[in-house]
Formats: structure tokens, sequence, C-alpha cells
């Protein structure tokens, strides 16, 4: 069995007095994809933001590759080798497609090896191409799909080894995400990354994730494997839609 | 060197250029007092337009910055009889430490509140200068403030004050444009767009606002001690709530964004009531439709309108030509 490289111990979260995110124990091995699936509020993106150092538990740990990381900052946590792709894209609009990879690499000694940064803009471009062609245009100007793929790139730009990714395929066209997911699969494919994936659209992100955890008001009700998670009954019923299917 | 750096170092040295000659072709020293006013005014504008304009944290407080090192300075000088520039240096840094200390709490405020700290700080400092008359002389004023003067030579004559102030400004805009070419210029476009993104690429987004925020401070601050030690006296009219707005025009009506256009800003904020002085009883009014017909014609800002106006010469141009 492949070694854990992310586990979080019982990670209890409040905003004031609201308890988002209860009790939640998960963990990611090296090379997984793993989704974390739910509803609106069922607390899928406090638990990414608590990971990447976004948001601080009140309670509990969270372990990268065995070292404690639950009270580090959002910049260590980077440096450290997780990426987060944050919900909404976020790219920043004001600045160049290029200007939003080299921010990715932000964290970078980069004034010793900024030749070795070119050579990631270039990998990013080979990677995904439109990009390339609109190296020059602001981020803003970019459609929903181009602007989920550069959040990606400018978070690949730090050389992650876990890469964090909320709901990829909001707003997009069905043929946009399933680019986007095809996308993701590459990147665990040939980089070898590990990914954590938060999304609504359970089917979609079942189907390239090897294991989730269902998530609902802040508490873990069922995990597996995600063939089992799809042929669950109450998964069916809840996230996939199955039963209007059936009636 | 990227395109767009050498780009703005082009404009620096046409503003360098444009600003020694000015003192030249001035008729007297009214005008000359008026160029220095809009360079001060620039200096303040320039730090601002990285605050608010790339940075995207608004303040409403640097009138107080400028009062500040103005009243600062002029106290050390008069009262105490430092020497100019030691004073004006001790100005600089206390505005330094003062901006540290608000920056710190306040910066962790968006939007609607961080303009309201700033408000606060400035209303609290414009009462101060007004109040604590023992030192700054109240509302009357602190007059006797020794003329600038430089490594021990006092500047008489305003075409000299001109010259330094001129320098020190070209100077500063070349700093600015530093600022934004470099690692630093991206990550504080980046906070504007989010926090949240920007600190999930790993940007120290508390440390880069307080960077911006003092660095426009301190400018605010040279340009205070500028003005104490030019007009030789300083009332706190000069530095009230009214000031900061106007300053923010200036950034607005330059564009925001564009360094440029907040030095061509501040002068059109300058000069343009001076101009408006001829209409008496209407001028304010002929000053509120200007500003709205720019804001609703140049919604890009005075930078922007320009830039498509030396388009669209250029294509006429290159019609003409064609066409004979």
């Amino acid at each position: 069995m492949k070694s854990t490289l992310l586990a979080l111990k019982n990670i209890d979260v409040f905003y004031g007095h609201i308890h988002a995110v209860r009790r939640v124990t998960l963990h990611v091995r090296q090379g997984e994809i793993v989704a974390l699936i739910g509803g609106n509020g069922a607390g899928k993106t406090t638990m990414l933001c608590t990971i990447s150092g976004l948001i601080r538990p009140s309670q509990g740990s969270i372990l990268y590759q065995d070292v404690e990381i639950t009270r580090q900052s959002p910049e260590a946590i980077v440096r450290a080798g997780l990426s987060h792709v944050p919900e909404g894209r976020l790219v920043f609009s004001p600045l160049s497609v290029e200007d939003n990879l080299h921010l990715g690499a932000y964290t970078r000694p980069y004034f010793r090896k900024r030749s070795d940064m070119l050579q990631d803009v270039e990998t990013m471009y080979a990677m995904f191409p439109v990009l390339r062609e609109r190296r020059h245009q602001h981020a803003g100007t970019l459609s929903g799909g181009e602007q989920q793929m550069l959040a990606i790139a400018r978070a690949l730009m730090a050389r992650p080894k876990l890469l964090l990714l909320d709901e990829p395929g909001m707003g997009l066209a069905p043929l946009v995400v399933k680019d986007i997911f095809r996308h993701i699969l590459n990147l665990r494919d040939e980089l070898g990354l590990t990914v954590l994936l938060v999304e609504q659209n359970a089917r979609s992100a079942l189907k390239v994730a090897d294991r989730g955890y269902v998530l609902e008001n802040g508490r873990i009700l069922i995990q597996g494997t995600a063939g089992e998670l799809l042929a669950n009954h109450d998964v069916q019923r809840a996230y996939l839609g199955r039963e209007l299917d059936e009636n | 060197m990227s395109v767009s750096y050498r780009k703005d170092m082009f404009w620096l040295a046409g503003l360098f250029i444009v600003l020694m000659l000015t003192p030249t072709i001035l008729p007297n020293n009214y005008y000359l007092t008026i160029m220095i006013l809009g360079c001060l005014h620039a200096m303040i504008a320039v730090g601002l337009c990285l605050l608010v304009g790339h940075a995207g944290q608004i303040s409403l407080g640097h009138a107080g910055f400028y009062g500040l090192a103005a009243y600062t300075s002029a106290y050390l000088s008069t009262t105490w009889g430092l020497p100019v520039e030691l004073s004006m240096l001790a100005g600089v840094v206390l505005t330094v430490v003062v901006s540290i200390l608000v920056g710190m709490p306040s910066l962790k405020l968006k939007g609607h509140y961080l303009a309201m700290a700033t408000l606060g700080f400035g209303i609290i400092l414009s009462i101060l200068f007004t109040e604590t008359v023992d030192i700054t002389g109240g509302p009357s004023g602190f007059v006797g403030i020794p003329r600038l003067s430089l490594a021990g030579f006092e500047l008489h004559r305003d075409v000299d004050i001109f010259r330094v102030v001129a320098i020190l400004l070209c100077l500063l805009v070349w700093l600015c444009f530093n600022v934004l070419h470099s690692r630093m210029g991206r990550a504080l476009r980046a906070l504007h767009t989010s926090d949240q993104a920007a600190q999930a690429m790993g940007i120290d987004v508390a440390r880069h606002k307080l960077f911006v925020f003092v660095l426009s401070a301190g400018f605010a601050g040279l340009a205070g001690v500028l003005y104490a030690h030019y007009l030789t006296f300083i009332a706190p009219a000069s530095f009230g709530f009214m000031f900061s707005v106007e300053l923010m025009v200036m950034v607005v009506l330059g564009g925001m964004v564009s360094v440029p256009g907040a030095i061509i800003g501040a002068f059109f904020i300058t000069i343009l009531p001076e101009l408006l002085r001829a209409f008496e009883d209407i001028e304010i009014i002929l000053f509120g439709l200007i500003l709205v017909v720019c804001m609703i014609f140049l919604p890009d800002g005075l930078a922007g309108g320009s830039a498509r106006l030396w388009a669209w010469v250029k294509t006429k141009l290159a019609l003409g030509c064609s066409r004979g």
C-alpha cells in the first residue's frame, strides 16, 4: 500500500458560533485522486481552506508527510508542496496570463532559478496550449474553462506534490467539465501528482477519483472507493439523482 | 528588461525633461508655486496609485500623514532649532513609524471599513493639529518655518526649490516603476483581485499590504516636509479630510492603475482651480462639472483617455499619409 501523504485527524472548524466542520478524519495516499463530495454548505470548501492554512481549525491535527502543518502559515504550506486552486478560480484578472503563472511560482526562490521558472511556464503552455495563445491577454478576458486551466497551471507553478482542487467544474459547460477532468487525470498519471478534489458534481468527480468521502453538515457520512460510492444507494439517491431516473 | 518597463522609463525621462524645462517658460513665481504644489501632490498621488490602484487598499488618511510630517519637521526646525535637513528626515521617519502602527491593525479591514478606519485616523490628526495650540499654533497656523536648505545652503529662489522637488518626484516615480515591475509588484496586484487567492499562492498578504501602505505614507511624508519648508507657513486647513479626498480624486482621475495618470491627475487637480479663478462664484460648480464630465467620457482616466487620443491621432495621420 502506498504511503499516506495527507492525514486529517478529528478536525473541528468554527465560524463564530457555527460549527462548520465536525470531527473530520480523512487521509489521502500518495498518487491518489480523492473526491470530497456533498451539497451546498456541507463544509467542503472549508475543509480545503483549513488544509491550506487559510482557516484555522479549533481542534484536531493535519499531518502532511507525517509532519504537523496544522498551525503553519499558508506560505509555509505552499512551500511544503500543497497548492490550492480556490473555488471560483480567482485568477488575477487584471494581470496577464503569463504574470498569473509567474505569481504561482511566488514561493520559489526564483531569483536564483529564474530559468527554471521560465522552463516551468513553457511546460504549462505545453500542457494547456490555449494558455500559450493567450499569454499576453488579461486573465479576466479568458472564458471560464480557460480560467480554470489557468488556475490549475498557476497552482502547478509552485511545484506541488498535492493539489487541492475546489469545484473545478463550477459553472462550466459539460464538455468543458469533461476536458478539465481529463486534465486532472493526466496530472496524476503523467506528473505523479496527488489530488484532493472537492465537487458538487459527484458523478464527474467519482468517475476520475480512486476514493471518495461524502460530507454532510460538516460530518463525513460515507467513505469508500469511487466504485463503492457510485453503487451506494444513499449516495445515488442524494447526489446522483438515481431515484429520479428510476421513477 | 521587458517592453513595458522600457516604456515606463521612457515616460519617466520625458517627465524629467518637461519638468526641467518648465521654469524657463513660466512667466512668474505664481505659476512656479502652483507647479511646486503640483509636484508635491503628484508625489502623494503616485504612492496612493500603488496603494489604491494596484494593491486595492483604500486610504482616506493620507492628508494626515502629509500634515504629520509637515508639522513634525516644522516643530523640530523652528521650536527646537534643529537643522532643516535633519528635521525633514525626522518628519519622514516619524510618518513611516506612525503608518506602521496605524497600518498593522487597520489593514486587516477591507473596502469601506478600511476607508472608515483611515478616515478616522485622518480626522484625529486633523483635530490634533487644530487643538494642540502650544505645539502647532492651532487654527492660525505655524509661522516662521525655515526655508528648505540643502547641505547648509538655503534655497532662496523658488526655481531652485522647484528643481529639487521635481528631481525628488522623478526619483519616487522611478522607485514606483521598479516596485511595480518586480515580483513584489505582481504580488501587490494579486492582492487586489483576492486576498484568499493571493494567500493560496503563498503571498504573505499582511506584509505586502503593510509595505505598500507604509511606502505611500512615506511618499506623503516627504511631500509634507517639503511643503512646510517651501511655504514656511502651515495651517491645519491644508491637511483636512477634504485634501485626502482630493488626493483620491487625483488617482481616480488619472485612471487608478496608471502612475503617469496619477501624476497628470495631480497636476490637473492642482492647476484647474487656478484656471477657474476667473469665474469667481461658479468656480466650484465648474470644477465639479469638469470632474463629472471627465469620469463619464474618460472611464479609464486621463491616462487611458490620452492614450486613446494618441492612437486616434496616429491612425488619422496614417490615413492622411496614405491618401496624400
